[in-house]
């Protein structure tokens, strides 16, 4: 009796899992993962919440978004993504701090194994402490001309966005600040507000509770348009110091991505949905509430941005001796 | 807590331990970069990531000579000195050992073994179903005879890892590693009704091992449902029951 | 705006809430839903938050806000079940708890210590409720002195505390485990110029050891190993009638109630620090001030409720930059910023012009949540005592599981458990030997911040070691670390006694 259980228990689950084989099927048919590479609560990971939120109601299946940071430039959630079936099923939300990846000896697979979506993302500009004497950008690099090293900078850690347009500013106005580093672009803004530090770069986005209330002094955009911000028109430091047309505009590229070998129907279902939810109004609410530039690229636009963007990253840290490994190595051109 | 003398005696142990580890915490903290410019940020000393890190060597070589002085004036010395007698004659595997083994095993087994190579429902039966029963019958015997069976079969699975023969299994047969699993745990509850019928307390144990084997079975399957479709938690490995779980849910969903 | 205009607002929203069932339902829903999430070893409030906001992306704000709200304390309360059942705390908040929770529990009186916490906590979320609305600007021109060398100070500050009142046996043991614990947040990355420290060319541990892993590893593993192997046993607890702490009780305490209500609202409004820290210098404190310092540890009511007040209270004071700065104090602070910014709400200076009596409006339901909470508290504590009449043998393992799933799920790193095992065992053989755990749980939180503030903070100054004592914030705790300090070594000792004993002989 007890082998007759024994037996018709196994036979059972033998049968069910010759049962639960997966099979081929129409996409989607499940929940899509969305393992994003940044902590919870910053701007990729709202940003890819709430695009995937609108995804979802086109593809009419849950999107979850699981954050998976550590490692360097969120290595350890690229790999984890890069790990699962190239089906569709498993997407990597992803910013352009993810470039560096490769050179810090995080990805080895660098930039070129995936296909991006830009969700957009929010321009970068220079600002001032309200007391302190700089009323323009021409003020602030006379200023630091006169006085090499001698004004305090912050700006997010050494090799990230805005650290590297910090450098671009100085190496097209060919001044030098005193870079002081903070973990995030948050933690430089509120050295601004104990007086720590004297200029910012940080985004727009990021800046705009502390210029509205007049905490911070903006001074140029770090783009080649100016920027219209609720009435006051912050000028493009391009027209005073065309020297830094040759290094910017460096500009924050926020969205997600999915393996470049996945099945190109599965791409093609993937892009009709993002293209529909970056006209969603949520979106567009957000993209205005956050000073973003919706920009919606998919394909070759967008992989050739995230290309651009690794290029400069990584010569621009090799050349600092802050990259791990040479970029040739990665076939990445200069 | 140990009883005070014996405790200078490990004392002088731990002491010496946390000594070795801030000579190794300073060695390499002076290979990082000290004085040169490092990632665009001008370094002097005050700015080097090897700052802190010599503050705590320094700092934790300092506190461990202040253990170590105070354990040897209390006594610590003769203290470690019993302690090594005392080792000496103890056994290997004494049902201490084996209680302690009862324990490790199994955790160690799930963390680096099987949570990446089996079906996660069945890892955590495979877990439970030896560490309740083993502990809840509470029965010397029957728990040295359990131990080592379950360091066998958790052996095998270990192979299968270390060489990656659990890949090329699964692409044998989709669920072959999960198949292999079902197998152990069954054979585990075949030892254990086995042994429980030939003890003496045979009636006590009977109900215990329902009730262990329900715990068993059951917790987990709460688990993957909370884990899995409330809190959207993509499992490690989701192999042949997950995956049922995953059709019955996409059915009923 | 009039303080009539003020009180209306704040009473009818209340009222709003009060009458809608739907949304009644949701505060409860989610107050439970954050008391599992923080009795679950592992599972934290930023987690909760986080996954609530997904969730409730759908919902109208106001609707989407009092869930958020309600899993934040619910999951800032629900820590301290774990803590006082099984000694291993739900959530790094609720570690203190475990201090004097547990030997209550091990003394039968596990209902009494639910009761306790219950209660203290819903006084501290009101309380913290209260500054957020009468003392934000205040709190704010006092936390905006925080510049990083008061954050390396405090950081400093906070382990050389846990390590010098959780210690079992000398004081050094329990510093040397505060600087184990700051030598493993070494370990990755260093924050300012992402030079690689301690890794072995591992790459999972170049973005550095998380917090969870060693959290569970360290209070859970040796708590699983010494009830299994050791047959420790947590006795029947004695027959509970009364979960309500008396009114008497609750006269007595006051005074440690509103100190460590201020600590948490105080630590909770500096940006980046939480909870945890608030509860360990609530819980110092009332050592320090205690008539019976000798006491702590062994099970004493003034502990628990100090470090319950403090990190529920915490939750007020970390929404105070966040609403009026947009600076999140704490981090599922930081979560919930990100929530409001996807329901279209940008919190900071701004906010009371763009959206007038917003504030009150959270703070209504911050009320409303604190309230919520009891009454689940209350309900939940009777029947979770009921799990101590379960063997141990048969809940510990599936303890374990969940520690393990738990630890795994913030993340999805198996790494993350490999750590967790390793550390989980050397610390069973360190805690036997007489060395305390929670310094090194707190090195490892803020050790980071340690690192990074006092590299900053040098170079900002240049090299100078001068700001330490000419910044006013600075010098107070550079005065309370020497005096911490200094009274736990042995020469202070000797000199107090000789001078006592000159006092005597003159006498």
């Amino acid at each position: 009796m007890k082998k007759f259980y024994a037996l018709s228990m196994i036979l059972i689950v033998v049968a069910a899992l010759a049962f639960a084989a997966p099979t081929a099927e129409v996409f989607p048919s499940r929940d899509i993962n969305n393992i994003l590479v940044w902590g919870a609560g910053g701007g990729t990971d709202l940003a890819n919440r709430l695009v995937m939120a609108e995804m979802a109601k086109q593809l009419k299946v849950n999107i979850n978004v699981n954050n998976v940071t550590g490692g360097v430039s969120g290595s350890v959630g690229l790999y984890e993504a890069y790990g699962k079936p190239a089906d569709g099923y498993t997407l990597a939300g992803v910013s352009e701090s993810c470039v560096t990846a490769a050179v810090q000896g995080g990805f080895s697979h660098g930039m070129k194994v995936w296909d991006f979506f830009i969700i957009g993302g929010s321009p970068d500009l220079v600002s001032v402490t309200p007391n302190s004497p700089y009323r323009t950008l021409d003020e602030l690099i006379s200023a630091a001309k006169a006085n090499p090293k001698g004004i305090r900078a912050g700006a997010s850690a050494a090799g990230s966005i805005h650290h590297l347009n910090l450098l671009a500013l100085e190496k097209g106005t060919g001044v030098s600040f005193n870079f002081i580093p903070y973990d995030s672009s948050a933690g430089s803004q509120n050295a601004a507000m104990t007086g720590e530090v004297t200029v910012v770069i940080t985004s727009v986005q990021e800046q705009s509770e502390l210029l509205k209330a007049g905490k911070l002094r903006p001074l140029a955009m770090l783009t080649p348009d100016d920027f219209d911000f609720r009435g006051t028109v912050i000028p493009s430091s391009f027209k005073t110091h065309p020297g830094l047309s040759q290094y910017l505009p460096l500009e924050q590229q926020i969205g997600f991505a999915i393996r470049k070998d996945a099945p190109e129907n599965v791409k093609q279902v993937l892009w009709d949905a993002f293209k529909v939810a970056m006209q969603s109004d949520p979106v567009k609410k957000y993209g205005d509430e956050m000073y973003f530039q919706l920009k919606g690229l998919v394909g070759k636009e967008a992989n050739d941005i995230f290309d651009n963007l690794e290029s400069v990253f990584s010569w621009t840290l090799w050349d600092l001796g802050a990259a791990k490994l040479n970029p040739s190595s990665f076939g990445i051109p200069r | 807590m140990i009883h005070d003398s014996k405790l200078r005696g490990k004392d002088i142990v731990t002491s010496i331990l946390f000594f070795i580890l801030g000579v190794y915490i300073l060695i390499e903290a002076f290979q990082m970069p000290l004085k040169d410019t490092y990632a665009g940020v001008v370094s002097k000393w005050y700015v080097s990531p090897a700052l802190l890190p010599i503050i705590i060597g320094v700092s934790m070589i300092l506190i461990a000579v202040v253990i170590l002085l105070h354990a040897v004036k209390n006594g610590g010395v003769q203290a470690l000195k019993e302690s090594f007698a005392a080792l000496r004659g103890s056994k290997v595997l004494s049902d201490g050992n084996i209680r302690y083994a009862a324990v490790l095993i199994p955790l160690l087994s799930l963390v680096y073994i099987n949570l990446r190579i089996v079906d996660f429902y069945l890892a955590i039966v495979l877990y439970l179903g030896f560490t309740i029963p083993v502990f809840y019958l509470e029965s010397d015997s029957i728990r040295r005879k359990a131990v080592y069976f379950y360091f066998f079969e958790m052996l095998i699975l270990l192979v299968l890892r270390i060489t990656k023969l659990s890949v090329v299994l699964d692409r044998v047969f989709y669920y072959f590693v999960d198949s292999i699993a079902l197998i152990m745990i069954i054979l585990l509850l075949v030892l254990f009704i086995r042994e429980i019928k030939k003890s003496e307390q045979r009636e006590l144990y009977r109900q215990k091992f329902r009730q262990a084997m329900v715990m068993s079975w059951v917790t987990p399957l709460f688990i993957v449902i909370i884990f899995r479709y409330m809190l959207r938690v993509p499992l490690p490995k989701e192999g042949a029951v997950v995956n049922l779980f995953s059709m019955i849910y996409y059915l009923v969903r | 705006m009039h303080i009539a205009t003020q009180f209306s607002i704040f009473f009818s929203s209340i009222g709003s809430i009060l009458i809608n069932p739907y949304q009644l339902l949701l505060l409860f829903g989610s107050v439970l839903l954050g008391v599992v999430f923080g009795a679950l070893p592992g599972l934290t409030a930023t987690l909760g938050v986080a996954l609530l906001t997904t969730l409730t992306y759908s919902l109208p704000m106001q609707s989407a806000m009092i869930a958020l709200m309600g899993i934040y304390v619910g999951a800032v309360y629900g820590g301290s079940y774990g803590s006082i059942m099984i000694n291993i705390p739900g959530t790094a908040a609720a570690a203190a708890t475990a201090m004097e929770g547990y030997p209550m529990a091990l003394q039968g009186k596990a209902g009494k210590a639910l009761g306790l916490t219950t209660t203290s906590s819903a006084i501290g979320t009101t309380i913290g409720m209260m500054f957020l609305v009468v003392f934000t600007p205040l709190i704010m021109r006092l936390a905006l002195q925080f510049t990083s060398f008061e954050f390396f100070l405090l950081a400093f500050f906070g382990i050389m505390i846990s390590g010098s009142i959780s210690c079992p046996d000398t004081v050094q043991k329990g510093w040397i485990m505060g600087f184990l614990g700051l030598f493993l947040a070494m370990v990755g990355r260093d924050q300012l110029q992402v030079y690689p420290r301690y890794t072995f060319g591992i790459m999972s541990l170049e973005g550095g050891i998380e917090v969870v892993p060693v959290l569970i590893g360290a209070f859970g593993i040796p708590q699983i190993i010494q009830v299994l192997k050791d047959r420790q046993i947590v006795p029947e607890p004695m027959k509970v009638n009364k979960l309500l702490p008396s009114w008497g009780d609750i006269i007595k305490y006051f005074p440690n109630t509103v100190r460590s209500a201020l600590i948490g609202v105080g630590i909770g409004a500096v940006p980046g620090i939480g909870e945890d820290i608030a509860a360990w210098v609530a819980y110092g404190t009332a050592k320090k001030t205690s008539k019976h310092p000798e006491l702590f540890g062994t099970g004493t009511e003034e502990g628990i409720i100090a470090s319950e007040t403090a990190n529920n209270s915490c939750i007020g004071g970390a929404m105070i930059p966040l609403l009026s700065m947009g600076i999140p104090g704490s981090p599922p602070a930081a979560m919930l910023l990100g929530a409001l910014l996807l329901h279209g709400v940008a919190p900071g200076p701004m906010l009371e012009i763009e959206r007038p009596g917003f504030t009150l409006q959270i703070s209504a339901i911050l009320l409303l949540a604190s309230f919520a909470m009891w009454i689940v508290g209350m309900l939940l504590a009777k029947q979770v005592i009921k799990l101590l009449h379960v063997p141990p043998a048969l809940f510990m393992p599936v303890v374990a599981v969940l520690c393990l799933i738990g630890s795994y799920a913030l993340g999805l790193k198996v790494f993350n458990l490999y750590l967790l095992i390793p550390v989980g065992i050397v610390t069973y053989y360190l805690t036997n030997m007489g060395y305390p755990i929670p310094p090194l749980v707190i090195g490892v939180i803020l050790g980071g911040m340690a690192d990074a503030n006092l590299r900053r903070g040098l170079m900002v100054s240049q090299g100078s070691l001068l700001p330490f004592i000419t910044r006013p914030v600075s010098l107070i705790l550079v005065l309370v670390i020497l005096f911490t300090f200094l009274t736990n070594t042995e020469i202070y000792r000797r000199v107090v006694m000789k001078v006592r004993a000159s006092l005597k002989r003159q006498k």
